[in-house]
């Protein structure tokens, strides 16, 4: 579709080759109950039967707690609805999903500072930019459309900075690129605002009309001199200096980040950072001018919107907040709802290990290869007393499961999907599910049936009436307006309103509406290289694979190009090792060890190692220490040791 | 000189797509992303050259160049590969018996490649007009950044 206001009918290589996934061979076909003789196939009746059997005895036994949800970001509006529902009604808020684990430092690091923890303004606005600031963002892999605007942006002359520790095709489109150590993006945000400040480069009257908090950020920042931050990053000082002012004197200039800004212990605070330097600027709240967080699933924003989280109601009521579980006993007609909040993703795991949840849900989610320290995640599967996953194909995690049930992809089915630009679009089927394979949301509706809640069952059409009065930002979408044009962009909360591409215009969304600046301190990561594991090792994405691989590693065409799993290194690291391109490698951490594949490159700096984490292995290695607030962990930095196989 | 398809290098991404949907549409690609040393790619595809090397080499005229088109016939070809080594861009490819070559997408209103190319890098064009369109896109560039009072980079402080 030429005429989408996002892709413009291009198509990145997973979009080229998802016939091949969805008509795949493997695809799940009819529900499936462990025995002692391998999987047997049961009926819907008896695999619902079960599911709702088992919820309920562990619910009597231990108590609602013992039951945890999580989600998934790939499904729809509807289905992360009901599926919170469910799990609060049955009196927990253990229900989270994946964005836990790639931006859930987004929503807390903007949402204190701006107040609503999304991305500002749309992608095409980044057209109309004439500075971009990438930081901890490959887009070019990731995201390839967002290179279009980008692109665009360039050629009326824009400066676009890159700030990664590697050498990406992203790097490739900068003007300056700043190659810092993993793990001190706040010294470099703080150095550049050190810069912007004691140079008069801020913006007086936005600061002062619009914000609160400066002058203690005037404080903290003394001590991050260009020198200094220049020691700890590794940028040279003149290039922190260069990149500072082309941000601040641009007339319109965006942020773009991403999970090199969020995946940290310190993601809450590296996000406060790229609000703090948006903010002293005035850059924010205009065409091309904002704070874009890119979200990697089709519907990470969307999850969460719904609640979808263990410490947010759907529209981020948040739990324990009277007023807020007060309006949706009342949509629920329900006398009472937990008051604590719930386990999050990464803490249901460890708590499944200690055998305090008996039985946990997933749907679309393969924590055993997305969720660090892999080892510890089966110990904690095995632990369960019944697992249950819900997906379309074989995944490792469901090979942990009692019962799998088979689910619907997205081009099966209807429903709504929030896109990283808050744009809730309608999807309709196109094709049908493979076998007795159905949709998530007719699942959970027979499930709920069984578990004698009292909800009837709907078509999602019927259930977005019901999200638009739960999400006040969701006031305004009902499906027939959806269909028309390319959806609606939230908030918009009624039936006339527009939508809003561009948040924080007049105000912010803080009870006062002054947006907060809120001073942060650079921190080690939690992990450092010593002499025991002396290499730095970080984890991301390839172009041609999609999350844990579970997808798009059964694209014949993608993993003829992207086979086997890599290990990117240094040359002149790999010269003292005398480690040869293509030589198999023995890589191990504190939690783990796996093989890989060398692949010798200067796209890595010396010390620094980098995989992808689209297969299995990799998060083996990565390390569970999590942020103390977004409780998002640290897989950007490990310490690590290589051998020769 | 026939259309072709052409890459402005300074956009290109490396991601392949145009790998995959050419494979998509014509079962095995016909344009080749060359990533060099991880640090930029070369996407190539047939030039659709006016005196083919591929057909000029061709001893068994298995391939021959007619009113501006290559034609391709199976049955005379003994599959000796010097088309192949021929093509200056390593564009010919022979697999499973059939030079294969790029059509540019017949039938269709613009080739696959360029339709999914997310960053906007690959674009069909006359070789003639190739330089031109070069010339006139960075003169714009250029007319854009004298034009304009208050150029990127420069904001007067509030």
């Amino acid at each position: 579709m030429p005429e989408h206001p996002v892709n413009e009918g291009s198509l990145c290589p997973k979009g080229n080759t998802t016939l091949e996934v969805l008509n795949h061979p493997d695809r799940l076909k009819f529900p499936l109950r462990k025995t002692e003789n391998g999987w047997e196939r049961i009926e819907w009746e008896a695999a619902l039967d079960l599911a709702a059997a088992k919820m309920k005895g562990s619910l009597e036994k231990s108590g609602p707690d013992s039951l945890a949800f999580l989600g998934s970001a790939k499904c729809s509006n509807e289905e992360n609805y009901i599926f919170q529902k469910i799990a609060r009604l049955l009196g927990t808020n253990n229900v989270d999903n994946c964005a836990r684990l790639c931006h859930a430092s987004t929503l807390t690091g903007l949402g204190k500072t701006l107040g609503t923890g999304a991305m500002t303004n749309p992608i095409s606005d980044l057209a109309s930019s004439e500075c971009i600031f990438v930081i901890g963002s490959n887009f070019a892999e990731n995201h390839p459309p967002v290179s279009r605007q980008v692109l665009r942006a360039k050629e009326k002359g824009a400066f676009v900075i890159v700030a990664d520790p590697r050498i990406t095709p992203t790097s490739w489109l900068a003007d300056l690129a700043l190659r810092l150590k993993p793990g001190t993006d706040i010294a470099l945000l703080n150095g550049m605002m050190h810069v912007i400040v004691s140079e008069g480069l801020w913006d007086r009257r936005f600061v002062r009309e619009r914000t609160r908090g400066f002058s203690e950020l005037e404080q903290n920042l003394q001590r991050y001199d260009p020198e200094t931050v220049s020691r700890i990053t590794g940028i040279p000082s003149a290039d922190i200096i260069k990149a500072a002012r082309a941000y601040a004197r641009a007339g319109t200039a965006a942020i773009v980040y991403s999970m090199g800004i969020t995946q940290h212990s310190s993601g809450t605070d590296n996000v406060t950072a790229c609000a703090d330097l948006a903010l002293i600027c005035g850059h924010i709240g205009e065409k091309g001018t904002g704070i874009l967080p890119l979200r990697g699933q089709n519907n990470v924003q969307g999850a969460c919107d719904m609640g979808a989280l263990a410490e947010f109601y759907p529209g981020y009521g948040k739990v324990g907040d009277p007023e807020a579980a007060g309006r949706l006993q009342t949509l629920w007609r329900t006398d009472e709802l937990s008051e604590h909040p719930g386990k999050t993703a990464t803490e249901m795991v460890e708590a499944a290990g200690k055998g305090k949840i008996k039985t946990l849900y997933v749907i679309g989610e393969d924590p055993v290869n997305s969720h660090p320290d892999s080892s510890q995640v089966k110990k904690a599967l095995e632990n369960l007393d019944f697992l249950i996953v819900q997906d379309i194909f074989m995944t490792d995690t469901a090979e942990y499961a009692d019962l799998i049930l088979p689910a619907a992809a997205f081009a099966e089915k209807e429903g709504s999907f929030t896109s990283t630009e808050r744009r809730v679009q309608w999807v309709e089927p196109a094709l049908l599910p493979p076998g007795e394979a159905r949709a998530d949301l007719e699942i959970l509706f027979g499930l709920a049936e069984k578990l004698g809640l009292d909800f009837p069952c709907r078509g999602a059409g019927e259930v977005l009436e019901e999200i638009s009065v739960a999400v006040p930002a969701y006031g305004g979408m009902e499906k027939e307006r959806m269909k028309k044009g390319f959806g609606l962009v939230w908030p918009c909360p009624g039936p006339a309103h527009p939508g809003t591409p561009i948040l924080h215009t007049e105000s912010f969304k803080t009870p006062d509406g002054f947006a907060r600046i809120i001073p942060v301190e650079h921190r080690s990561p939690a992990e450092t290289p010593g002499p025991e594991y002396p290499f730095l090792l970080t984890t991301g994405r390839t172009v041609l694979h999609y999350n844990a691989g579970s997808m798009s590693r059964r694209s014949k065409s993608l993993l003829k190009k992207e086979p086997e799993l890599y290990v990117e290194i240094n040359p002149a690291d790999a010269r003292t090792m005398e480690i040869r391109d293509g030589n198999k490698l023995f890589l191990e951490t504190r939690r783990g060890k796996t093989e890989a594949t060398a692949r010798l490159t200067e796209r890595v700096g010396q010390g620094v190692l980098f995989m992808p984490f689209h297969f299995p292995g990799t998060n083996a290695l990565t390390a569970g220490s999590l942020d103390r607030e977004a409780k998002i962990p640290e897989f950007k930095v490990s310490a690590c040791r290589i051998r020769r196989y | 000189m026939p259309e072709a398809v052409y890459a402005d290098l300074s956009r290109c991404i490396a991601c392949h797509a145009c790998e995959l949907a050419c494979e998509r549409e014509n079962e095995s690609a016909k344009i080749f992303v060359q990533v060099v040393r991880g640090l930029a790619a070369v996407p190539v595809s047939c030039r659709q050259c006016e005196t083919p090397l591929c057909a000029a080499v061709c001893p068994g005229e298995a391939l021959n160049y007619r009113d501006s088109r290559l034609e391709y016939d199976a049955e005379k070809c003994t599959g000796c590969r010097l088309c192949v080594l021929a093509c200056p861009f390593g564009t010919a490819e022979l697999r499973a018996g059939v030079v294969e070559r790029c059509d540019l997408c017949q039938g269709k209103e613009i080739p696959a490649c360029v339709a999914t190319c997310p960053s906007g890098a690959l674009f069909c064009a006359e070789a003639e007009n190739l330089g031109e369109d070069i010339r006139t896109r960075r003169a714009e560039r250029i007319k854009k950044a004298l034009g304009n009072p208050e150029p990127a980079g420069r904001r007067v402080n509030r």
